[in-house]
């Protein structure tokens, strides 16, 4: 009896999920929480009663969830494995329900070989309440969206509570607050991707501020604390803890080719140069190799990879061409990856700066994650003015000046069509605009500025 | 002018970096002081309180606030000293001013703490406070603007520095925030409040530098900051906070 309850129970949510979705797709909405959030109020442990793929991998961090996730999917596709993903990036529990039951058979089997989940780091402890990922990668916890996470340490407890011990953890070896993970369920079913220090690794962004410097176990400080994502070996001599051996390792790095280097042997080219690309490449190919994928599949799909997420904008001015960084506002290492990119480009350029509205979803006015951005790199020759510009453009400048720019650089013009009007006035080799996806549209939509690639997400 | 800077690396929790660096740069910049010295001290430095006009500490996480009041505990005294009986200056944001409280309540357990002030601080509510702030300061009425992200509560706080008008308070929903004695200010406040203040930099800056010194800087010391500081209050003031 409490089968067959249970058979009715899972064809009614898959049918009400599906139809939510169609009913939603037909009024134009993106809606890829509702459908699932439907189905879980009719059916709270849904996720428990569907049979999911042999294989599912979970993917969460501060940053780069989704361009890693579409990595591996895209190298399991190449390797003919049949793949499910949450494609349309909605990673809480609603997220996750939409596009594993959408992908279900009404007697809720999932219709594939894989299961990629990107899950949210925060909302993570309530999916894999009903079920157990069975390789879980853990990328990096960052300073991130201060309006909803608190600080990283809480973001590592909540991460922290969604591990299960069924899970492997494929985890960031140079990031010591993912690395304690490790530590906590003994360092069993646990491997490590990390950097190798042995070779020349190009010059690193040092960062304003240094989370690492202390040791996540015991507190007190630790000897050459990793900055913040970037290599770096770190070693407390108080209690032991230690950067990890890695299995997967990224041997050679080079931001002004875009070249990657891993295990010595594997050469793969990366469309943006900076290490946060580095490190997610690095991330989809210990996951794809640890599943079974063959190095040379791995290789080839990750050569050249094409981002379907807008990361860089390629536009088109009346006198000039440029790239926009999509970077994220509250996240001060995402706009350290983009300073990174305008650093290693030798050529002459202007570079426009855009905070207009800090958050999409919380209403806040705090800019005080410009602090934690090294705008200091951007003090370069090349870099010959730059523009600031949308509501915050003022706190912009404080910040500015305090980096040092030299004031007959800075710009500050706080509409944005006319910002980028005044940029255009200046011919130079080329020009970047440094904004968040919440604010991008607003540059996108100018009428003299033509997007040339970049345009699909 | 010499400011100790305490804990830069270990109590910097977004953007507190910002405050020093505002400080000294801007002190220098309008010519106000000769020279500014800022002398970073944390874990591992041998502390002293002596011969500074300004200290200052920002917020941490909860995990780290407990090691910065571990490393002052044995520099009780003297920082008692240095606060209370010579009245240095001092400011303490975020979560720094509960080190020196009476005591941390925290669900594993309750820790002692420097004593230099009668409130007590209780973490056990797992809930965590993160939003915009609106206060009215009570030294001279100017409004505060800000960002507030905390664990827990002050209680017992018997002179509060400011007004909540809308956002975060000592206790959950209650009329006050902050603490002031003297010349000792806290506030739960994260981030670069002194460049986000204008009139709180000023305030400030009469305890540091002295009434009549402040006096003779012009009402508006940087346009830049006055600016942004009223985006800020037209935003706050506009509503719609998601708490």
């Amino acid at each position: 009896m409490n089968a067959l309850i249970d058979k009715i129970k899972v064809m009614l949510a898959v049918a009400v999920c599906k139809g939510a979705t169609a009913v939603s797709r037909l009024l134009g909405h993106g809606g890829s929480s509702k459908p699932g959030e439907l189905a879980l109020k009719l059916v709270p442990d849904i996720l428990e009663k569907i049979h999911l793929p042999e294989t599912v991998i979970a993917v969460t961090g501060s940053n780069g969830k989704t361009s890693t996730v579409e990595m591996i999917t895209s190298v399991l596709r190449s390797a003919g494995k049949k793949t499910a993903w949450n494609k349309e990036g909605s990673n809480q529990i609603e997220g996750v329900a939409t596009f594993l039951l959408n992908k279900c058979t009404f007697s809720g089997r999932v219709k594939a070989q894989v299961a990629v989940i990107e899950t949210d780091e925060r909302y993570a402890r309530l999916t894999f309440q009903y079920f157990r990922p069975t390789h879980y990668l853990i990328m990096n916890l960052y300073r991130d969206q201060l309006t909803r996470n608190g600080h990283p340490e809480d973001v590592y407890k909540a991460i922290r509570d969604s591990i299960y011990p069924e899970s492997q953890l494929i985890l960031n070896a140079d990031e010591p607050l993912v690395s304690k993970l490790g530590v906590e369920r003994g360092q069993k079913n646990v491997l490590y991707y990390g950097a190798s220090f042995s070779e020349d690794m190009g010059s690193v962004n040092p960062g304003i501020y240094d989370d690492a410097a202390f040791c996540p176990v015991c507190g007190k400080r630790m000897s050459n604390g990793s900055q913040q994502g970037h290599p770096g070996m770190y070693h407390c001599d108080a209690c032991g803890f230690a950067r990890p051996n890695t299995q997967w390792t990224m041997t050679g790095m080079d931001l002004c080719t875009n070249r990657l280097s891993i295990n010595g042997t594997c050469r793969i080219r990366l469309e943006l140069g900076n290490t946060a690309q580095c490190y997610n490449t690095l991330a989809a190919f210990a996951v794809t190799s640890q599943v079974g994928i063959d190095p040379d599949t791995i290789v080839n799909t990750l050569n050249d990879f094409h981002s379907h997420m807008e990361r860089a904008v390629q536009y088109q001015l009346s006198n000039n061409s440029g790239t926009a960084l999509i970077s994220k506002h509250e996240n001060s290492v995402s706009y350290d990856q983009s300073i990174q990119v305008i650093r290693d480009d030798q050529r002459d350029c202007q570079v426009m700066i855009i905070v207009d509205a800090i958050s999409r979803k919380y209403n806040t006015s705090d800019t005080s994650w410009l602090w934690d951005i090294d705008f200091e790199e951007l003090n370069l020759p090349h870099v010959k003015r730059i523009f600031l510009s949308g509501t915050y453009c003022h706190d912009l400048t404080v910040r500015m000046r305090l980096a040092g720019i030299p004031r007959e650089k800075i710009i500050v013009i706080e509409s944005i069509q006319e910002a980028v009007r005044q940029m255009d006035l200046v011919h130079e080799e080329t020009s970047y605009v440094m904004t968040c996806f919440s604010d991008i549209q607003k540059f996108k939509t100018l009428s003299h500025v033509r997007v040339v690639s970049g345009e699909c997400t | 002018m010499k400011i100790l800077y305490l804990f830069h690396d270990l109590m910097n929790l977004y953007g507190d970096n910002g405050n020093i660096r505002y400080l000294s740069w801007i002190l220098q910049e309008k010519n106000l002081v000769p020279e500014v010295i800022v002398d970073m001290k944390s874990v591992g430095d041998e502390l002293s309180f002596d011969g500074y006009d300004l200290i200052y500490c920002g917020a941490g996480t909860e995990s780290r606030r407990m090691i910065a009041l571990e490393y002052l505990r044995p520099y009780k005294e003297q920082l008692k000293k240095a606060i209370l009986e010579k009245g240095t200056p001092a400011l303490f944001t975020g979560n720094s001013w509960t080190i020196l409280g009476r005591s941390i309540r925290e669900p594993s357990g309750t820790t002692e703490g420097l004593g230099l002030f009668d409130y007590d601080t209780d973490e056990t509510n797992e809930q965590r406070i993160v939003q915009d702030s609106l206060f009215t300061s009570f030294i001279d009425g100017k409004q505060i603007v800000g960002f507030v992200n905390k664990k827990g509560e002050i209680k017992n706080v018997t002179s509060p520095l400011f007004r909540v008008e809308t956002g975060s308070a000592n206790v959950l929903g209650g009329p006050t925030e902050g603490f002031y004695s003297g010349n000792f200010f806290a506030t739960y406040l994260t981030g670069p409040l002194l460049v986000k203040n204008p009139p709180f930099l000023r305030m400030l800056l009469t305890r540091v530098l002295g009434t009549d010194a402040v006096s003779a800087i012009p009402d508006i010391l940087d346009p830049e900051t006055e600016k942004a500081y009223e985006t800020t209050l037209r935003k706050i003031k506009s509503g719609n906070l998601p708490y």
